[in-house]
């Protein structure tokens, strides 16, 4: 699976940490979006489809673990989500993934491993939507 | 003739009232030198117990028994003699004379007063002190006062020696077979003497066992103490930390991937490498202040000191140190309940420090066997090295977190603290034993069952 023209939205409030996910994905062909709030990630599901959507869990307005939650009952199972976050959290590995997160990266990553986390989020909700 | 007659009768009343007066006066006299020295003898008594009283050691208080005889019986010799525990032996506690118990000797009861030639058991209890130079002869007299604890069981045994024939005018002085009723209250004196002190010893040390035990809780509770403010400040950093390191690693890796100008390149390898330093050295303080207790799984030891083996060996080969491992003991080595990687990261730590320590040609050696402590039966671990050793005023620090030896960059200055924590989250116990310039052996003992759930260490 290659990333090449896919729409990715990417929230996190620091602001560097967005420019540089960015920059990766640029780099790997993708579209990005950024957000630094879960008011403004929302705004960006309203106006576009989302190929992959990777969120903070620690973000100003909320938790990236419920947004994920939300996200998958509002869109279904078929939009692939992942949680990047430091490894201090208030939620277990398990919490995390029991949200119906696909994928879940921690801070620091390496950038391949980055990419190859998004491209299997990618695969397992292909593999979800075709079994469906 | 009459009053001839008369005179004579009244002499000779005289003579029978100056008679009587003069026996009289004797007995008076006799009176006067027994009560004198039967209150002799009591004042010693009460000497001798308020004296021993405040003595602190034992050959002060048979000192003090041996001096009160002497002030009370004309002796040319006094020996002081302990039985030696679980023996049948005595030592003279003036000499480092030894003497064989006969059976004669440990049969005793009561003091015995043997004056002059004797035969049969007197023979031989006086032919027992030869070795001690004690000669018989007709004119010496030799008293024997065995000394018993409560339970009956001979303690030591006093013998006194007078040479009579060269103290005529002192005959009185002489131990007596009628001495003997006040030898044996003298026995009991001193025997209640002994008691007491080995009560009083007992106390004592008691005491200084449960000190040195307050202390040692003590430490342990600061070192508990300082482990808790360190967790919850790494938490803390850890998370903001975090971040920027990814913002670096990232941007370097980045553009290492298409960088082509090579002082670039290197600088941006640089970069990511200083940043993955960061990113260990925060994953360390994780560890060390993370809360939830790991998962326990059932291993064997032999797995473990295998993966322990594969993992070092690479770094071994690379320091030219000899790097082995042993399973030792007869015991089979029992399965442990574990947090693996944490038990992992224990001997690891401890393998790499003993390389680190250790230059090339020098031997690293893991050795696992069955022990049991206080009843618990479990594993011990001992990492040993032929290196450089922990000088002993550092050697009580090195479980402090952040406390390295190590050149700047090289440690974390966590790793021991991190073992210390695991080991005893394991109710196990860790210790260190170095001898500067000879090498280092850090012993873990883990229990072989557990059955209290992981204790949380860290705040």
């Amino acid at each position: 699976m290659t990333l090449i023209d896919k729409n990715i939205l990417i929230v996190d409030d620091e602001t560097d940490i967005c420019s540089l996910i960015t920059m990766v994905l640029n780099l790997e062909g993708c579209r990005t979006y950024s957000s630094n709030n879960l008011a403004e990630a929302r705004k960006e599901l309203e106006l576009r489809a989302f190929d992959a959507i990777l969120t903070d869990i620690r973000l100003p307005d909320g938790d990236g673990v419920e947004f994920v939650r939300q996200i998958k009952q509002r869109l279904g199972d078929s939009t692939p989500a992942l949680i990047v976050t430091t490894g201090f959290s208030h939620f277990t590995q398990e919490e995390i993934l029991a949200s119906g997160a696909d994928e879940f990266v921690e801070k620091p990553f390496d950038v391949d491993s980055l990419i190859r986390s998004i491209k299997s989020a990618m695969n397992t909700a292909m593999s979800r939507r075709l079994a469906g | 003739v009459e009053s001839n007659e008369e005179l004579k009768r009244q002499i000779a009343e005289l003579n029978g009232q100056v008679k009587y007066l003069v026996k009289t006066e004797r007995r008076l006299y006799q009176a006067q030198t027994e009560l004198d020295r039967q209150f002799k003898r009591v004042h010693a008594l009460n000497q001798f117990l308020l004296k021993s009283s405040k003595s602190a050691a034992l050959a002060q208080i048979l000192g003090l028994a041996v001096g009160a005889l002497q002030g009370l019986f004309a002796l040319d010799r006094t020996l002081v003699l302990l039985k030696r525990p679980g023996a049948f032996v005595f030592d003279e506690i003036l000499s480092s004379r030894e003497l064989a118990c006969t059976e004669a000797l440990h049969e005793l009861r009561r003091p015995l007063i043997l004056t002059g030639i004797q035969n049969g058991t007197g023979a031989e209890l006086l032919s027992a002190l030869l070795p001690l130079g004690v000669v018989h002869s007709p004119h010496v007299s030799v008293t024997f006062i065995p000394l018993r604890r409560r339970d009956g069981e001979l303690n030591g045994l006093i013998i006194l020696q007078s040479l009579n024939f060269e103290r005529i005018s002192f005959h009185d002085c002489i131990p007596k077979e009628n001495d003997v009723a006040f030898f044996n209250l003298f026995k009991t004196h001193v025997e209640t003497a002994i008691e007491n002190w080995v009560l009083h010893t007992q106390l004592e040390s008691e005491v200084r066992q449960r000190t040195d035990r307050l202390r040692d809780t003590q430490e342990q509770l600061n070192h508990a103490g300082k482990m808790a403010a360190v967790g919850t400040l790494a938490a803390g950093l850890a998370h903001e930390l975090n971040n920027p390191i990814a913002v670096i690693i990232g941007y370097a890796q980045t553009f290492l991937k298409r960088s082509s100008e090579p002082e670039l390149g290197l600088a941006l390898a640089v970069i990511e490498k200083q940043g993955k330093r960061c990113a260990d050295l925060v994953r360390a303080l994780l560890d060390f202040s993370r809360k939830a207790p790991a998962a326990r799984t059932l291993i064997s030891v032999d797995g473990l000191c295998a993966r322990i083996l594969e993992l070092a060996s690479g770094r071994a080969r690379s320091g030219g140190v000899n790097f082995m491992v042993e399973m030792g003991g007869p015991q089979p080595l029992p399965a442990l309940n574990v947090a693996i990687t944490s038990i992992e990261s224990v001997l690891l730590n401890l393998v790499v420090n003993a390389l680190d320590a250790t230059s090339a040609g020098g031997m690293v050696r893991l050795k696992a066997e069955s022990v049991l402590k206080n009843g618990v039966g479990g594993v011990a671990f001992a990492v040993s090295d032929t290196g450089t050793g922990i000088e002993a005023d550092i050697l009580p620090r090195i479980f402090d977190p952040f406390f390295t030896t190590k050149a700047v960059g090289q440690g974390t200055g966590l790793g021991l603290s991190l073992a210390h924590q695991f080991v005893e989250a394991h109710e196990g116990k860790i210790d260190v034993e170095s001898v500067p310039g000879r090498g280092t052996t850090f012993s873990v003992w883990l229990p072989a069952t557990l059955a209290l759930e992981m204790k949380e260490t860290a705040l």
